[in-house]
């Protein structure tokens, strides 16, 4: 019976970990997997949200709706939040159709950081924000509409 | 609480019984019936001895894997009730002892002097 | 106390403490993609958990047992265990999560760094659920959280669309791209899911326990899951309206809970700031310390361990050292850097699949005569109950599929 029963525990021991090593491996394989236009057009959109949420964010400032404080730590989020879409479009290649899109898109992130990082310790260059941030944000929507013209 | 009484002579001993909380003489909930124990071989009536608590009885009913991982990470030990102690049969089971006497608890018993070091320790917040 | 001020208070507590940052985020971004089509979504959550909030107290009321024990009960040892590990797990990641954001919040008042954040987070939490009686848990962060409110009155201000709003509550699939209409599918089952957190069930009826509720408070039960959570469901709207309204003609995604900070301050300047920030931070911190009680309510009931604030800690170790233990997990996994925000959406997704574990075994109870006597499920509470296992079974079936088609969600 105890035989049996430490049978019957290395054979559900193998599966449950044959199963995980399949779900890791599945895993892993579609994380490296270079960009497509979903997973490429993904990131564009997170820079694009950002941008324009960073853009807002100047308005409602110079409008004085806002505390400074708050401003600056805010600004320092989205910067962090555009630092690791930036990690990730420098993780992978994308496929051979989408190469001049990701580097495009690699250079509007780090376009993103070059507004919010120095905005970010000094509250005052909200008014000189907005523009940048403006026309990035379109930049970014066109990339987009470039990579799925569908949506 | 609701107190169902068996009907008649009639004990659902999944239904009534296995997995229901324990409550000992003081109104203390002490622990779940995690199996239970019965006497009798092929061909003769079967009678319930005692209820088994802690891991080493509920252990065993797991999964084979999950039991032998339980039993390496819980222990096997566990307490045996006598059904004499049993003195109410409802949706919770009540039992004519205290929990300390009956062994039951004694790990919340050990614990709780590790956790009274600190202050208020000793005061229920409802 | 004098039995109105108990409702009045109840009702309150359940709508202060309804939106926890899953629910925030996802309301807004539903908002932001599709307008008001999910509207009909939240409706048919609220009411789910109504149905299920009740049928829970109820067992709590009439049995003096919670969810847990009824699970152990009905569903027996193995799968009992399974969704003991499941929902104790949802929960871990729900708490991390609310730990999480909360630094986030504190990181925009303070400056201060985020890890440091974490670790005052962490104590704080210890101090709180160890030092303040259950009432008082309830009753601050509960009531606290209707500074939340502040964005019903931002929502309003915005101006909704009104014909769409109308719209929104009548089912429909939009005329959008076939990839736009799986997010469309996968929203619709994480809204479903943000509602009907099941942590919210554990704690309601563990929290009907902790105050000696009897069946003549069977009505108090009603009226407060009724009312309260009705109340919850417009702000949980009014968040959806503010997607709409201020994140959708911008195309932004509420990533960062400053989003919907900033959304405030933008129809009522500073002190809408201020309010939905502290709103915020007593929602959030309510969530975190329900997840970290309900784990612990939920291990200690299923094994039969001592539980609850009305014993002396020193008598309930077990029950002290998991929700402690829960705390101290949920911290370090956003210690990690990992992304709260991220966290909360898988946990609720994976929630929902958990789901059905959780509800058969309170609509067996529920139903079952011998048990509860004449405060057995109605024709009303049967209907809607199976009507809504029924839902969720799709829901949680459907929630992983679109998890991976969705790219997490993303599009």
């Amino acid at each position: 019976m105890a035989d049996h029963a430490h049978r019957a525990a290395w054979m559900q021991a193998s599966l449950l970990i044959a199963s995980i090593a399949v779900l890791v491996i599945v895993l892993v394989i579609r994380l490296q997997r270079p960009f497509d236009r979903d997973t490429l057009a993904i990131q564009v959109e997170e820079l694009q949200s950002q941008s324009a949420e960073a853009a807002l964010l100047a308005r409602n400032a110079m409008g004085d709706r806002l505390a400074p404080g708050f401003v600056r730590q805010h600004v320092q989020q989205l910067d962090d939040a555009g630092g690791r879409v930036w990690e990730s479009l420098h993780s992978k290649p994308a496929s051979p159709d989408l190469t001049a899109a990701l580097a495009r898109a690699q250079q509007l992130a780090s376009t993103l950081h070059a507004i919010l990082n120095p905005w970010s310790t000094d509250a005052a260059r909200a008014a000189q924000s907005i523009v940048p941030l403006d026309d990035l944000a379109q930049r970014l929507a066109a990339l987009d509409h470039q990579l799925k013209p569908a949506d | 609480m609701t107190s169902t009484q068996p009907r008649g002579d009639y004990v659902d001993l999944f239904r009534q019984v296995l997995d229901h909380a324990l409550f000992d003489a003081d109104g203390q909930l002490c622990g779940i019936v995690d199996d239970i124990e019965v006497s009798g071989g092929f061909g003769e009536p079967l009678r319930v001895t005692a209820l088994l608590v802690g891991p080493g009885a509920w252990g065993p009913r797991l999964p084979a894997l999950f039991a032998e991982l339980a039993a390496w990470a819980f222990g096997t030990r566990s307490t045996r009730v006598p059904w004499e102690e049993v003195c109410e049969l409802g949706e919770d089971i009540k039992l004519r002892s205290r929990a300390a006497v009956l062994g039951l608890g004694t790990m919340d018993r050990r614990l709780g002097r590790l956790v009274g070091k600190l202050p208020r320790s000793d005061k229920g917040a409802p | 106390m004098s039995r109105i001020l108990e409702i009045f208070l109840g009702i309150l507590t359940a709508m202060g403490g309804f939106v926890e940052i899953g629910e925030l985020t996802f309301m807004m971004n539903a908002g932001s993609l599709f307008n008001y089509r999910l509207l009909w979504v939240v409706v048919i959550g609220v009411v789910g958990i109504i149905v299920y909030g009740e049928i829970a107290g109820r067992i709590a009321a009439v049995r003096g047992q919670a969810v847990f024990n009824v699970v152990r009960e009905r569903a027996g040892i193995r799968l009992g265990l399974l969704t003991l590990v499941a929902a104790t797990l949802v929960c871990l990641l729900t708490c991390a999560a609310e730990i999480g954001a909360i630094a986030m919040l504190w990181e925009l008042v303070t400056a201060w760094p985020y890890r440091l954040l974490l670790v005052l987070g962490l104590v704080f939490f210890l101090l709180v659920i160890w030092f303040l009686p259950f009432k008082a848990i309830e009753r601050v962060f509960g009531l606290m959280g209707l500074l939340m409110t502040v964005f019903i009155v931002v929502a309003w201000k915005m101006h909704p669309d009104w014909s769409q709003a109308t719209a929104g509550l009548v089912p429909s699939i939009p005329a959008v791209s076939s990839d736009k209409q799986l997010l469309y599918a996968y929203y619709a089952v994480a809204l479903v899911s943000s509602v009907m957190l099941p942590y919210e069930t554990y704690f309601y009826a563990s929290g009907a326990i902790e105050d000696r509720w009897t069946p003549r408070d069977i009505n108090l039960n009603r009226i407060i899951v009724i009312v309260g959570f009705a109340l919850g469901g417009v702000l949980a709207a009014a968040l959806m309206s503010i997607g709409s309204q201020f994140l959708g003609p911008h195309q932004i995604e509420a990533g960062l809970p400053g989003t919907a900070g900033l959304a405030a301050a933008s129809e009522m300047g500073r002190a809408g700031l201020w309010l939905a920030l502290i709103g915020m931070f007593f929602a959030f911190a309510g969530a975190a310390i329900e997840t970290a009680m309900s784990s612990a309510y939920d291990v200690c009931q299923f094994f039969g361990w001592r539980w609850g604030k009305f014993c002396p800690p020193r008598t309930a170790p077990r029950f002290v050292l998991s929700w402690g233990i829960v705390l101290l997990l949920a911290t370090l996994i956003v210690m990690t850097g990992v992304d709260p925000i991220k966290v909360v959406e898988y946990s609720i997704i994976f929630s929902v699949v958990i789901l059905p574990l959780t509800y058969f075994p309170l609509m067996a109870i529920s139903r079952d005569a011998d048990v509860m006597g004449v405060y057995v499920n109605g024709v009303v509470a049967n209907t809607l109950g199976w009507l809504y296992f029924v839902l969720i079974c799709i829901a949680a079936v459907a929630a992983i599929p679109l998890l991976v088609l969705t790219h997490g969600g993303q599009g």
